[in-house]
């Protein structure tokens, strides 16, 4: 086979997929490559887990199929999956010691359906632990190459985060290891790591992609979503991830799955761009405000209209979701207690102290601090002031969407506030690290999608996402939003420095 | 609303003077900080609310985790308050996020039998098991 | 949350203990008889090898979600409209958070605020008088695995199969004054749900299971405090158990002591009940609403269809019976006590045309039989209702004598094969059986005439006495004109001649 012009990871997830489709590239080729870019850049700790010989073997099969013209939309394309997906293949661990080496008897439906396609899996990424993070620093599973749990490090510099929980995932892509990943958003997961990391991440609507086979964080919120160096990569992963799940998931919309590729070129003359106020606040960075403006600016050369709007209860976001998840999540963990897998404790008196030893070495303080919020939020004599009183927030905060939405077509502002901090800046301060959600958790609360879009760099070169909102089920016109700014930008292609080309 | 500059710091029943949280470096406030809008607690925890919770949860703390644990949460349920105040009457929770637009009705499947004996794949990563059995330390009733 | 409904509890003869009253409420898991589980496709048939029947749902493995079985809400809905309850248009699933190892996820889904049925009466005979029992509520949830002990030292081994399987949770107000009639209302509820075919009633395999909510009062005093004995699935038990605890506690308040609430298990060996080791926080099950599942809509569509597919229910058919069958209020009720027997006696009846002799036999020599051999109704020892009818149309006719037909039918049952029989096959061990032992009525009149004949010819004192007014002389010549045709002389006929004869 003849050597592409450009080297494989430099691909884009459509052009590689062209390449082995055309017989250029063999999937067992294009395997190995990546393997040994994996292998090269292991001191990033993305991969929690791999296996050369299932992933060649996955890779050979991908080869026999491709030689018999096979339909797969990802026939031979590596990717990887955040390791809150359960796999077969492999471990699956959520980013915690209560489940190392934990073996799934079944895959993920997300997964399955990448599969299906022909994808060859090069193994599990890291995440913060059950998807309980925003800089990947709470991993308590040591990456591949490592001794012991480390935070995972941002290629654009390794002195900082790359952000989280699906901050693997980000990194994974930024630094060319996989030409796109999965992760999952809950309250801004996919979006904030693929700002701070520089690639293009898309969360769809609630109930698009299937929940089964996600290791649950925050049911009402998690959402499995693509993270890619382009739109338009989003755009064919996304489409696939997604579809109805009816028999194993009741939150499953029953909604015919997509083409998200079909509008990426639609033009954007007389879009209109709602901006709220309160986003710009005095909190957000002034390099990450310019860069914002300046994209704005660039979408009204394309055609758009800025139009301001308002979100008043922006900022109840942060009580409002650290009341909601942490409560759904207390409930989804009491799930591991010892009994039929995961961590035991090797020591205890009786099952009540089997229990209390199980669960206090298996989570990490901040599971366990979220496991306090949650039990405490729900627990008798709070509920009604704490819980129910978030959600009838959630639904003001959701209708004050649909009001916005009236006057525009889309939301646009900064993901977060700032640019990846340095490694260990915020992991003694939980709150700050909530705070700093503030811009992504109200479409989480509200189930619409979001998109982090590659928008330039601060002055020390660290990269800043502008986020795009859009209604229910408006995915395919946020990536035709991101896909047109892509084309006219460059921000999307740049490479970090700290990966070798 | 006139913004309590002064004043040591008082926890029950007392008012943070949001200028100390401002002094913290690593953290940057929602907008309404600088509004002067004041934090009126209206309870915190004690230690033995965090017994009680980590009870309730099956966690062990030491004494150390146990402080920790108490100092954080109080902290963030200050941030919490101000939702508190919110007037909420009338509305009703949001049961699924996609109930804003839709009318969101559980799906019923028909009542048929699909799943087979998986049994020693489901019990792979079992901690304790024998004869098929799950065995833990024994439950007295 | 109880409904209120306007009509007060029918007042209840105050069976007063010591001079307390004793007030009871039950709470029934009935396990609903659908195939699969309610929130996973594993199948609920029972006794399976430990884990076989537990799939990665009701293992709670990471990552699985539920998914809601139809059956479980039709036979919800079942249940509402046999109660005549408020089926809810839209009721919801909550999350009970506790641990135990036969709760896989930490959680139980169950429904808290707004269950799927509300309100509802059962109704039953207590000591022949009508009484009528209130529910508050019955709502759907998920069984728990089983917790095993006896096999391992220390350690008790948990089967997860049972978990999953789906519940309704039957809620009665505390209407219940006596053990008597909890132990009623529980029989009531229990041909209730077999009756309408959500259940399969079978108490020993744990499908149908009551707590009692126990606490006693002196009359007009406000409610005691009650404690719960948990898990009878026995009518006998119930019974015990009960009478036990409301002497235990009145024991307690009569030394003095305060009744704390507790759960408490019967123990059948000792007779007692016993607090189970108290489980601190153990009220504290942080209820709310489940996020991975949307709220349950019941279109009143589905509920007709549901009401328009129901088998006529055991109340309105026994009034039926009394009116088409013109039988006793007691004997129509014992007759619908079960479906089959229901069923059985009709078919009887059918086959016979004599409602009345069909029922005697049914709740008589027939029942008798069945609590002899402890088999059920249709099993196939049992002659088929068309061949008992058979056989009760032959007395019917005057072939045979009541008395004959007992012995029949001791031949009829009398089998060691294991096969079932058709109707044929019945007629011929019944022929047989009357030939083999000449049971034939006599009804030729002129062998009878010829007895007697002989009798009253070898009895002139017993003729005389009865000419000169003595009854009882009657009844003797009868006697021995019964006795020289061994029995199968036809009393009526005897009478009837014997009175010509002698006028």
């Amino acid at each position: 086979m003849t050597r592409p012009d450009t080297d494989l990871h430099d691909l884009s997830l459509v052009a590689l997929a062209e390449q082995l489709r055309q017989r250029k590239v063999s999937a067992l080729e294009t395997a190995q490559h990546f393997l040994a870019r994996a292998k090269a850049h292991d001191a990033l700790g993305a991969f929690v887990a791999r296996d050369d010989a299932v992933t060649l073997a996955q890779a050979r099969a991908a080869d026999e199929r491709l030689a018999k013209g096979s339909t797969g939309a990802l026939e031979g394309v590596p990717l990887a999956h955040k390791d809150i997906f359960v796999t077969r293949d492999f471990a699956s661990t959520a980013g915690s010691r209560m489940l190392l080496g934990y073996r799934s008897p079944f895959d993920a439906t997300v997964v399955t359906r990448l599969a299906v396609q022909g994808a060859v899996t090069l193994g599990k990424l890291n995440c913060d632990e059950f998807a309980m993070g925003s800089a990947n620093e709470n991993s308590a599973v040591a990456s591949v190459g490592h001794n012991r749990p480390e935070p995972v490090r941002n290629p654009w510099n390794l002195e900082h985060i790359p952000g989280g929980s699906s901050g693997a995932s980000a990194v994974a892509v930024a630094a060319r290891l996989l030409p796109a990943s999965t992760g999952t958003d809950t309250g801004g997961s996919i979006r904030q790591p693929a700002s701070f990391c520089g690639v293009t991440g898309i969360k769809p609507t609630y109930g698009r992609a299937s929940r089964y086979g996600m290791i649950a964080f925050a049911s009402s919120l998690d959402q499995a979503g693509p993270m890619a160096r382009s739109a338009e990569d989003c755009a064919v992963l996304l489409s696939h991830m997604c579809g109805p799940d009816l028999d194993r998931d009741s939150t499953s919309l029953d909604l015919p799955p997509e083409d998200f590729t079909r509008a990426l070129g639609d033009s954007l003359k007389g879009l209109r761009i709602g901006v709220p106020t309160e986003f710009f606040g005095a909190g957000v960075s002034d390099d990450v405000r310019a860069a914002v403006d300046a994209a704005l600016a660039q979408y009204e050369k394309l055609g758009a209209l800025r139009v301001p709007v308002s979100l008043p209860r922006t900022e109840l976001s942060i009580p409002v979701y650290y009341i909601i998840a942490p409560a759904e999540a207390s409930s989804n963990l009491s799930r591991f207690d010892g009994v039929k897998f995961g961590h035991r404790a090797a020591h205890y008196t009786d099952l009540a102290d089997m229990y209390r030893k199980t669960r206090s070495e298996g989570f990490g303080d901040e599971v366990k601090r979220r496991i306090m919020i949650g039990t405490y939020v729900l627990s008798h004599g709070y509920y009604d002031a704490y819980y129910l009183q978030a959600q009838k927030i959630r639904r003001m905060l959701s209708d004050d969407f649909q009001r916005a939405f009236k006057d525009c077509d889309v939301i646009a502002g900064p993901v977060a506030p700032s640019v990846a901090w340095r490694i260990g800046e915020k992991s003694e301060d939980p709150l700050a690290n909530y705070l700093a959600d503030i811009f992504t958790l109200p479409a989480s609360l509200a189930g619409l999608p979001g998109m982090s879009v590659p928008a330039g760099f601060d002055a020390a070169g660290l990269p800043i996402g502008l986020q795009l909102i859009g209604n229910y089920l408006q995915e395919s016109r946020l990536l035709n939003m991101a896909h047109q700014f892509q084309l006219a930008t460059d921000f999307h292609t740049r490479k970090p420095q700290g990966i070798r080309t | 609303m006139p913004c309590p500059a002064a004043g040591a710091l008082e926890r029950k029943g007392g008012i943070i003077p949001y200028r100390l949280l401002r002094n913290r470096p690593s953290v940057r406030l929602p907008a309404c900080f600088d509004a002067g809008f004041p934090l009126k607690i209206a309870m915190s925890l004690t230690s033995s609310d965090i017994s009680r919770i980590a009870n309730l949860a099956r966690l062990e703390l030491d004494s150390e985790a146990s402080e920790r644990m108490l100092s954080q949460l109080n902290s963030f349920f200050d941030v919490v308050q101000q939702m508190r105040a919110i007037n909420t009457t009338g509305i009703e929770p949001l049961e699924h996020p996609f109930a804003t637009i839709r009318d969101m009705a559980l799906r019923l499947r028909e009542d048929t039998v699909s799943e087979s004996n998986n049994r020693e794949a489901n019990q792979r990563s079992a901690p304790a098991v024998e004869s098929g059995l799950f065995l833990v330390p024994k439950v007295i009733e | 949350m109880s409904v209120q409904i306007e009509k007060a509890a029918t007042p209840a003869k105050s069976l007063l203990v010591r001079g307390y009253e004793v007030v009871i409420g039950f709470e029934t898991h009935a396990q609903l008889s659908t195939q699969s589980k309610i929130f996973s496709r594993a199948s609920t048939a029972f006794g399976a090898e430990p884990n076989t029947q537990a799939c990665a749902v009701d293992l709670a493995l990471p990552g699985t979600l539920p998914v809601m079985n139809k059956g479980a809400v039709e036979r919800a809905i079942r249940l509402g409209l046999a109660v005549n309850a408020h089926i809810a248009e839209k009721s919801i699933f909550a999350r009970k958070n506790y641990f135990y190892p036969d709760l896989p996820k930490g959680y139980q889904i169950s429904q808290f605020e707004i269950p799927v049925v509300q309100g509802g009466d059962v109704e039953f005979l207590l000591d022949g008088e009508p009484r009528s029992v209130r529910l508050v509520r019955a709502h759907l949830e998920e069984d728990a695995g089983k917790s095993l002990h006896e096999d391992f030292i220390g350690q008790s081994g948990i089967d997860l199969n049972r978990a999953g399987t789906p519940l309704l949770e039957i809620v009665t107000e505390p209407d219940m004054r006596s053990s008597a009639e909890a132990v009623a209302y529980a029989r009531a509820l229990h041909g209730l749900v077999t009756w309408i075919g959500i259940c399969d009633g079978n108490m020993q395999e744990g499908s149908y299971r009551c707590d009692a909510n126990v606490s006693v009062r002196k009359p007009g005093a406000p409610l005691g405090t009650r404690r719960e004995i948990k898990n009878l699935n026995s009518f006998k038990f119930m019974q015990q158990a009960i009478d036990y605890e409301v002497r235990w506690q009145i024991e307690q308040i009569e030394e003095g002591h305060v009744i704390e609430q507790a759960t408490v298990l019967f123990d059948p060996a000792t007779g007692e009940t016993r607090a189970m080791r108290t489980k601190e926080d153990a009220a504290d099950y942080r209820y709310f609403p489940d996020p991975d599942l949307p709220p349950l809509m019941i279109a009143q569509s589905w509920i007709d269809e549901v009401r328009a597919a129901m088998p006529e229910l055991p109340q309105a058919m026994a009034k039926r019976f009394e009116a088409e069958y013109e039988l006793s209020a007691y004997d129509a009720i014992q007759l619908t006590q079960s479906k089959a027997m229901a069923t059985y006696f009709e078919t009887v009846t059918k086959t016979c045309g004599r409602p009345k002799i069909a029922a005697n036999w049914v709740l008589g020599e027939l029942s008798a039989f069945l609590n002899k051999a402890r088999i059920p109704i249709d099993d196939v020892l049992v002659p088929i209702p068309t061949a008992l009818g058979a056989l009760l149309q032959k007395v019917e006719e005057g072939e045979l004598l009541n008395n004959a037909a007992k012995i029949v039918f001791k031949d009829l049952v009398d089998r060691k094969d294991g096969e079932i029989w058709e109707l044929a096959a019945f007629i011929e061990r019944m022929d047989k059986s009357i030939k083999d032992r000449d049971l034939g009525q006599m009804n030729d009149s002129s062998g009878l005439e010829a007895i007697l004949d002989e009798v009253v010819a070898a009895n002139a004192k017993s003729v005389e006495e009865f000419r000169q007014g003595k009854d009882k002389a009657f009844n003797a010549l009868v006697g021995q004109i019964m006795k020289a045709s061994r029995g199968k002389a036809n009393p009526a006929q005897v009478n009837e001649l014997l009175r010509k004869k002698l006028s």
